[in-house]
């Protein structure tokens, strides 16, 4: 109960965009477990014994243990999920730049060890990840950084200082800025949102940088 | 936070860990400018505080604390800002300020350059991503072994 309170008030603590909010969806566990399902049907579930998530958030249906979920994932020292995520994520044949994205993620996964302590990169936010690069199987090789917390950002850079980043978040939801240039005044807006994977695609329509992702 | 104002003048530098860092350029991402969870602003060193020396010797001061405070890996990084660069980079909204918050403590390791970033919080991902931009010269963070 303690480690459920303690992430709802880190969770509590939400993003505010400047520009384009998508507002949060309520914390539907249905969703989140559709996610789960999804994912796991499409890539393969993992074979470690730390494998679970989807059968583990099945168990529990409050947004506390929800939450209480993810404040576990993000203290697991435990790499061994992440692994096999990657290895999933590696045999992928379906997503063109698979092989190359694993090897990153698995050199990145060794450098958030050596910055924190032993911890390991987020389960859930390379879960969120891989969704991602299902609907997007032509994504260009991108550049992969980690946040403190364990979570992958992930950017496309245009031209000059055109990008989009993503951050990577549990339950198959993203936060995501996009700066780019106006094409009347040659100068960078600036844009920003939060919303969940399976929406980011109608954002990336509306703003115009389906091509900066894909190949 | 409760110090004194930096100087727009002056420099701060951020330790980025490798997992930050865009492998191909080298350049920190902007996960380097996040928080953790229980950070309520960005630590930096401020260079200036140490004063009558070269910019090296000031890394060098930087260096040596941080290496007592924490195990600093091979591919971690000092990003330096110039504090007016960076504040104008980000623009006002959200307005930045740079505070000096020395670590004088019988505790703590001391670290009497030690200062903030504050208010980033409400848009962390865009200030994250234009101080990651906003970066004018990067160098090794690890001691000379």
């Amino acid at each position: 109960m303690r480690d459920a309170l303690t992430a709802f008030l880190v969770c509590d603590n939400d993003f505010a965009s400047l520009d384009t909010r998508i507002e949060r969806e309520s914390r539907d566990f249905l969703r989140k477990s559709q996610h789960a399902a999804n994912v796991s049907s499409r890539v393969g579930a993992p074979v470690s014994p730390a494998s679970g998530n989807a059968s583990f958030q099945d168990q529990f249906a409050d947004d506390q243990s929800v939450t209480a979920f993810e404040e576990l994932d993000r203290r697991r020292s435990d790499t061994k999920e992440v692994e096999s995520w990657i290895g999933s994520l590696r045999g992928q044949a379906n997503i063109r730049n698979a092989a190359r994205i694993a090897d990153r993620i698995g050199s990145l996964l060794g450098l958030y060890q050596e910055d924190y302590d032993g911890k390991s990169l987020s389960s859930s936010s390379l879960i969120t990840f891989i969704e991602f690069l299902n609907i997007y199987p032509e994504s260009k090789f991108p550049s992969i950084t980690a946040t403190p917390m364990g979570e992958l950002y992930v950017q496309w850079k245009h031209s000059e200082n055109q990008r989009l980043g993503i951050q990577f978040m549990v339950g198959g939801e993203v936060k995501w800025a996009l700066f780019k240039k106006n094409q009347y005044q040659e100068q960078l807006d600036q844009f920003s949102g939060k919303t969940f994977i399976r929406s980011f695609k109608d954002a990336a329509i509306a703003l115009g940088v389906q091509e900066w992702i894909v190949e | 936070m409760n110090g004194d104002i930096l100087p727009s003048t002056d420099n701060v530098v951020r330790l980025c860990g490798g997992s930050h860092l865009d492998p191909d350029t080298g350049s920190p991402g902007p996960g380097a400018f996040m928080l953790r969870e229980d950070e309520s602003y960005l630590s930096v060193n401020w260079l200036e505080y140490f004063e009558q020396r070269t910019h090296e010797e000031r890394l060098l001061e930087i260096r040596q604390v941080l290496a007592n405070k924490r195990t600093i890996g091979s591919s971690a990084r000092l990003a330096l800002l110039s504090i007016g660069h960076a504040i104008r980079e980000v623009g006002d909204n959200p307005l930045l300020f740079f505070t000096h918050e020395p670590i004088d403590s019988p505790n703590l390791v001391s670290d009497l350059s030690h200062s903030g970033i504050n208010n980033i919080q409400s848009f962390e991902i865009l200030v994250a991503e234009k101080l990651a931009q906003a970066v004018t010269e990067l160098c090794p963070a690890k001691m000379d072994s």
